[in-house]
């Protein structure tokens, strides 16, 4: 059973962790196209490298971010949101509002 | 019968002086403490064990390890258990398996004569015509088929697991393994050996490495005695390691407990398994490979037979012969399957014993008694090409015959871990090679044979294992052995067959080659076309000989024709041992013991257990009308302490909650509750609940019973991104929660709550206040989920038995009941209320279930929010509708189909009968054309019948919400 | 024994529970911080088998928690000592526990061999801060003691971290899954004997407590009751 390297608690058994799905770039959802949206929720990429993916240390409640290669499933790094996201995030208002 | 036994050193295993009564197919015998089933059976010159699965051939003992299946034996409480391995105790009964009549006179036998017409994969294309014939087939070879019978009645035993942690695990104790996990204790780490034979040194404790075995001996004491003196050596016997998995995760099986062991450095000293020879009948009992001779001698002492012919591709086999002959068996010829003489030392040695030594030549066929019960001698040819022989004869008389056709890496566990096979024609024999980190391999797996190099490979594997963990500097010197132990070509095809690949399978030499011909080529398709390997040895004697087999026949390098993938379990594994001591958590509420005593039927919902309805389950119907009516009429309380409980808090609670529920709440006032929809990012409706406003900075919301994990994980996994000054705690556990409902429910409120005005001024339909009760601090909302006066008290789940006894006792005077989950539904279906879940699917936007509503789409962002405005602008396919059916109508369940024509329109999602309504009432899925009150639908029901419904306008009960807002 | 009391009140005159009362019905409970603490569950329990091998419920205990950017400070102004890392906990001068539980949060646990509510009070009075959050673990965690020589081996049969001394000693925590249920998992002592604390939902409670026992069995374990801890007077 693989170990993952859970970065406040150490390496545990993959059983402990909840994989979230990719980090991936949310598009403005007021003002990106139809198009772009319904790829943002619908397509990966599903390619042969390195992915950011969000994982759960379950006991914990603990999300973080694992870098993995796709192909070996080696998990190479694993690291705290805080360092892919500082900043609060805003989002812009829906259009159709500020127009009215 | 009285059995024998060699003098010692021969034995190491028995105790003389120990004799066990036993039965074997219904006859008694006499064995040894310290003997498996077969030897002991051996000892009394009983060979036939079993019979062959598919021509029902008598089998007996090929390598008295194990390794083998032909010593499959019925015990009392458990079919094919192997008997070489099995130890023999006091008055065990022990049978056959696989024969009709008895085990010596099985009428099965008869199959090997049709042998012609059950080529290989013949099952394929038979049994099945003409159309119907295989009704009768089918009842035929059910008793036909299996070894053995399982006892449906068996208890069975406790069995657990353990973890375990180390730094150096070694998988075999022979002398590789013994080396290795010595060099390795030295350095100070903590060290395991496992060992799945009931004593240690592998085949330092059978085989003679010199003459008269002396030195052999001397050599696994020592070993032996430093590694039980080693503190920091942990020896597991009688222990398989059954599997290898990611990071040296190691299931090791002893007992009855599964060891699952942890190594940061894994070292493979496995072995080898030494490998038939493929000829005519070459798997009569009183065939043994070489290595099962010398075991049955060394570990038994016991003779195996009295006049030998030794058939071998190495120098091992004539060690075999010296051997045999030392313990009194008379050895007419030793057979070398090698065109030139090897090592004139063993040569001279043999010659000394006056044993005649035949080169380049091998037993084309091994001649039966009647019935093919035991060899009786064999037919000995000159190998003149690339198996094939000369037609002189020569015919010697035996009851045994040895053989070793080379040996095979036990490579299973390393090629789970990645490891790659390859096959080298100078040497005839596979190696491995690209090994994951932190995984060795030493000894004859890594094709050591000769003793010192083994011993050499240990330590070598064991010091690049020390490298790893930081302990050593050396560099690890590469360990070569240059000794040929496998003859090129051991495979012999007669005209007549029954030259066996595979003895689990009953697959002969023709059987591999035609599967190929039938265009079976990739080694993949070849086993599971013919089945070859997939027996309970798992191929580790089918597997040479079917590469070569394979690659010769498709023109192909055994290399490039591999063997098939391994798998875990190495060695076939008990349910119970996976299964261990069953961890089923389940979870209850505080009140969980008033249910039972006030006579509920439990019923699990996700790991919870909730009350279903009070009464006996016969009553089940009749109970549930009841205790909605008595909700209705009077008060009623339910236990919902399994609604999943958040609270968000910080300057930033109200921007969130904007942020994840399509509803707003910026400007939700203090004191007050919202309805909360959760939709994901394909504007699916996902969860509800109700959200209270405790203060600026404080909600408090409800979530359904089985998304409170899935909620929470998604809340923190956004705020992970967003970064919002708020903290979310998932709270559905720290609190008890109850709904006492229905028009009396303010009366009860009125005798227990001590701090609120609870005039409908005062507390509001839908307000939320804070109060105690007995001192106990409570939260309470007014909700509507029943469709009647009622209020959620939420208290801290340690006071949420005594807070349940408070409102049984206060409600009284107004015959309080408690009522169930399914009262509940039913209910809330009466006011038409959505079931994330029940009433969604993965589809269901809010606009499909009338939730429009709630979604607020002046707010800059919820989750979801693009996805829904793109799905509620889209034309409409379907609509969530109410639907009602008379009384004596069969009643629609769920999942039943809505139909207009032939389409499929939609699908029934709640349903039930109703006694308030005086009818069945439900919700569907219809096409908008349909979803107008007034319109109706067509419903599929069981037996294929179909009902019209009328669809009206929701909800069915109270339409002015009256009720509940008293 | 001046903290054994003579009347023994049954775990239903209160109206807060361990919600696994019922497991230990017919020891003698003693009152501790407004629930009932099994004293003694059978006649020949002593100091001895619980330096062994024993369970106990230590759930009526006081204990709270917060969580946030401000939490340390906050434990500081209650004089009450931080652990040094995350996942880690610290003992007091009056056998208290401070949990550190990841790096901001912090959960404080009563003595279980005495009354705790001048602490109680203590706490529950002290001003709220701004980024600090209080916690409800004394009612959303049942408390279990795991106390003896055998615990690591206890341990090694229902939960996947190295608990062995010389790896998880005296101060480690270690939030995992125990029986599949998660856990915190402490180490340290309670009156000289060594013990591990397991916190985990109150509502797999009964579960939990039936695992650990069963897990006790081969070891000679049983449940017993905190009178052998008791300070001898």
């Amino acid at each position: 059973m693989k170990i993952m390297q859970c970065p406040l608690n150490g390496p545990r058994n993959i059983s402990e962790f909840v994989y979230g799905g990719e980090v991936r770039q949310m598009p403005e959802p007021n003002l990106c196209s139809d198009e772009e949206w319904a790829e943002y929720v619908f397509f990966h990429d599903n390619q042969i490298g390195l992915v950011q993916e969000w994982w759960l240390h379950a006991p914990s409640g603990y999300w973080f971010i694992a870098e993995r290669h796709t192909a070996t499933d080696d998990i190479v790094r694993t690291f705290d949101p805080s360092e892919l996201f500082k900043e609060r995030v805003e989002f812009a208002p829906n259009p159709e509002v500020s127009a009215a | 019968m009285t059995s024998t036994r060699l003098p010692a050193p021969m034995g190491l295993l028995i105790d003389r002086d120990q004799p066990l009564g036993f039965e074997f197919a219904g006859q008694r015998y006499q064995g040894l403490a310290g003997d498996s089933v077969a030897s002991a059976l051996l000892a009394n010159q009983r060979w036939l064990l079993s019979r062959s699965f598919k021509y029902h051939r008598p089998r007996g003992p090929l390598t008295m390890a194990g390794q083998d299946a032909n010593t499959l034996v019925q015990l009392p409480d458990e079919p094919n258990a192997l008997a070489d391995r099995f130890p023999l105790t006091a008055g065990l009964r022990v049978e056959g398996q696989n024969y009709s009549g008895s085990l010596d006179n099985d009428r099965g036998a008869a199959l090997g004569l049709l042998g012609r017409f059950l080529p290989v994969g013949f099952y394929y294309r038979t049994f099945f015509r003409p159309l119907g014939v295989w009704d009768q087939w089918e009842k035929f070879i059910r008793k036909t088929a299996g070894l053995g019978h399982a006892d449906l009645n068996f208890k069975p035993q406790y069995h657990d697991k353990e973890y375990r942690f180390y730094d150096v695990v070694v998988v075999g104790a022979g002398p590789a393994g013994m080396q290795a996990a010595l060099t390795a204790a030295a350095a100070g780490v903590s060290v395991l050996l496992v060992e799945e034979q009931s004593l240690l040194g592998g085949a330092l404790s059978y085989h003679q490495f010199e003459a008269d075995g002396e030195s052999t001996r001397a050599q696994r004491e020592a070993l032996i005695t430093q590694v039980e003196n080693a503190p920091n050596i942990d020896v597991m016997l009688n222990a398989t390691c059954n599997g290898w998995f990611t990071d040296n995760y190691l299931p090791v099986i002893q007992g009855n407990r599964m060891h699952k062991v942890r190594a940061r450095e894994c070292i493979v000293a496995s072995g080898a398994y030494e490998q038939h020879v493929v000829f005519r009948n070459n798997d009569l009992p009183g065939i043994l490979l070489c290595s099962a001779a010398e075991r049955l001698m060394s570990w038994h002492a016991v003779k195996p037979g009295q006049r030998a012919v030794v058939l071998t591709g190495n120098d091992e086999g004539y060690s075999t012969a010296l051997m045999l002959h030392a313990q009194g068996v008379d050895v007419a010829a030793v057979v070398d399957l090698r065109p030139e003489l090897h090592n004139p030392v063993l040569a001279q040695a043999l010659a000394g014993q006056q044993i005649p030594l035949m080169q380049h030549s091998t037993v084309f066929e091994a001649l039966a008694t009647k019935g093919n019960k035991h060899i009786r001698g064999v037919d000995i040819r000159r190998i003149s090409g690339r198996g094939q022989v000369d037609s002189h004869s020569t015919l010697i008389d035996c009851d045994l015959l040895c053989m070793s056709g080379g040996y095979m890496p036990a490579y299973q566990l390393l090629c789970q871990a990645g490891a790659q096979l390859s096959y080298s024609d100078e040497r005839c024999a596979f190696s491995l090679s690209k090994l994951p980190d932190h995984l060795h391999i030493a000894g004859s797996v890594n094709g050591m044979h000769s003793l010192d190099k083994v011993l050499a490979d240990g330590v070598r594997a064991a010091t690049q294992a020390l490298v790893n963990l930081g302990l050593s500097d050396s560099v690890a010197e590469p360990v070569t052995c240059d000794r040929v132990v496998n003859p090129e070509w051991p495979i012999f095809p007669h005209p007549k067959g029954k030259e066996f690949v595979d003895f689990d399978e009953d697959l002969q030499a023709k059987d591999i080659v035609n599967a190929t011909k039938l265009g079976y080529r990739d080694i993949q398709l070849v086993k599971r076309f013919s089945t070859v390997g997939m027996g309970p040895s798992q191929g580790r004697h089918s597997a040479l000989p079917t590469a070569r087999l394979v690659a010769d026949a498709t023109d192909r390098t055994v290399t490039e024709t591999g063997v098939t993938t391994a798998r875990p379990p190495f060695h076939a594994e008990k349910l119970a041992h996976v299964a261990g001591r069953i961890f089923s958590p389940y979870r209850q509420t505080a009140m969980h013991h008033r249910h039972l005593e006030m006579g509920a039927q439990m019923m699990p919902a996700g790991s919870w257990q909730r009350p279903a309805y009070y009464g006996p389950a016969v009553e089940r119907d009749r109970r549930v009308q009841e205790e909605a009516q008595h909700v209705r009429s009077k008060v009623g309380v339910i236990d919902v302490s399994t609604l999943g409980g958040i609270e968000v808090r910080g300057p930033d609670a109200a921007e969130f909650m904007n942020r994840i529920y399509t509803f707003a709440f910026l400007k939700q006032p203090v004191g007050r509750t919202r309805y909360a929809v959760f939709t994901n990012e394909q504007g699916v409706v996902v969860d509800d609940g109700v959200a209270s406003r405790l203060a600026e900075d404080h909600f408090y919301v409800s979530t359904t019973t089985s998304g409170a994990d899935a909620v929470y994980r998604e809340m923190t996994r956004w705020n992970a991104q967003w970064r919002l000054d708020v903290d979310i705690y998932n709270v559905t556990s720290a609190y008890a929660a109850v709904n006492v409902a229905g028009p009396d429910a303010r009366k009860v409120m009125e005798q227990l709550v001590e701090d609120v005005d609870l005039s409908p001024e005062g507390f509001p339909y839908l307000a939320y206040r804070e109060g105690t009760i007995s001192g106990i601090p409570a939260r309470m909302m007014r909700v509507g989920f029943v469709g009647e006066l009622g209020y959620e008290i939420h208290v801290p789940s340690s006071y949420g038995e005594a807070l349940w006894d408070l409102l049984l006792e206060a409600g009284k005077p107004w015959q309080i009941r408690p009522f169930g989950v399914e009262s509940q539904r039913l209910l809330r279906l009466e006011k038409g209320h959505i079931i994330v879940s029940q009433d969604t699917d993965g589809m269901s936007h809010p606009g499909e279930v009338g939730l429009e509503w709630a979604v607020n789409r002046k707010k800059p962002f919820f989750v979801g929010c693009r996805s829904v405005d793109i799905m509620m602008s889209l034309p409409q396919k379907r609509q969530l509708v109410g639907f009602r059916l008379p009384a004596d109508s069969p009643r629609p369940k769920e999942g039943h189909l809505v139909l207009r024509g032939d389409d499929v329109t939609g699908n029934v999602t709640s349903c039930e009968y109703s006694s308030t309504m005086g009818g069945i009432i439900g919700m569907a899925y219809a096409a908008v054309q349909d979803a107008t009150p007034g319109s109706h639908i067509h419903i599929r029901v069981d037996g294929g019948k179909s009902v019209t419904a009328e669809v009206v306008s929701l909800p069915f009960y109270d339409a002015d919400n009256a009720r509940q807002e008293l | 024994m001046s903290q054994l009391k003579i009347d023994t009140p049954s775990p239903v005159v209160f109206s807060k529970r361990s919600p696994i009362y019922r497991q230990q019905a017919g020891a003698l409970f003693a009152e501790r911080d407004g629930a009932a603490i099994a004293l003694q569950v059978t006649d020949t329990e002593s100091r001895a088998q619980l330096q062994q091998s024993a369970l106990l419920d230590l759930s009526a205990t006081f204990r709270s928690g917060v969580r946030g950017r401000t939490a340390s400070q906050w434990l500081g102004q209650q004089q009450l000592p931080l652990p040094a890392q995350a996942n880690q906990s610290v003992t007091t001068r009056d056998g208290e526990l401070v949990l550190r539980l990841g790096n901001s949060e912090l959960w404080i646990l009563g003595n279980p061999l005495r009354d705790n509510s001048t602490l109680a009070k203590q706490l529950q009075s002290a001003p709220a801060s701004a980024g600090c959050y209080p916690l409800s673990c004394q009612h959303s965690h049942s408390w279990f003691v795991l106390s003896g020589e055998c615990r690591s081996a206890v341990m090694a049969k229902l939960c996947g971290v190295d608990m062995r001394e010389s790896v998880f000693g005296p101060g480690a925590l270690a939030m995992t899954s125990v029986a599949r249920v998660s856990a915190i998992v402490v180490s340290h002592e309670l009156q000289g004997v060594p013990v591990f604390s397991i916190l985990s939902d109150c509502t797999s409670a009964t579960y939990m407590w039936q695992a650990l026992l069963d897990a006790l069995q081969e070891f000679g374990g049983s449940d017993a009751g905190i009178a052998s801890l008791l300070p001898a007077n």
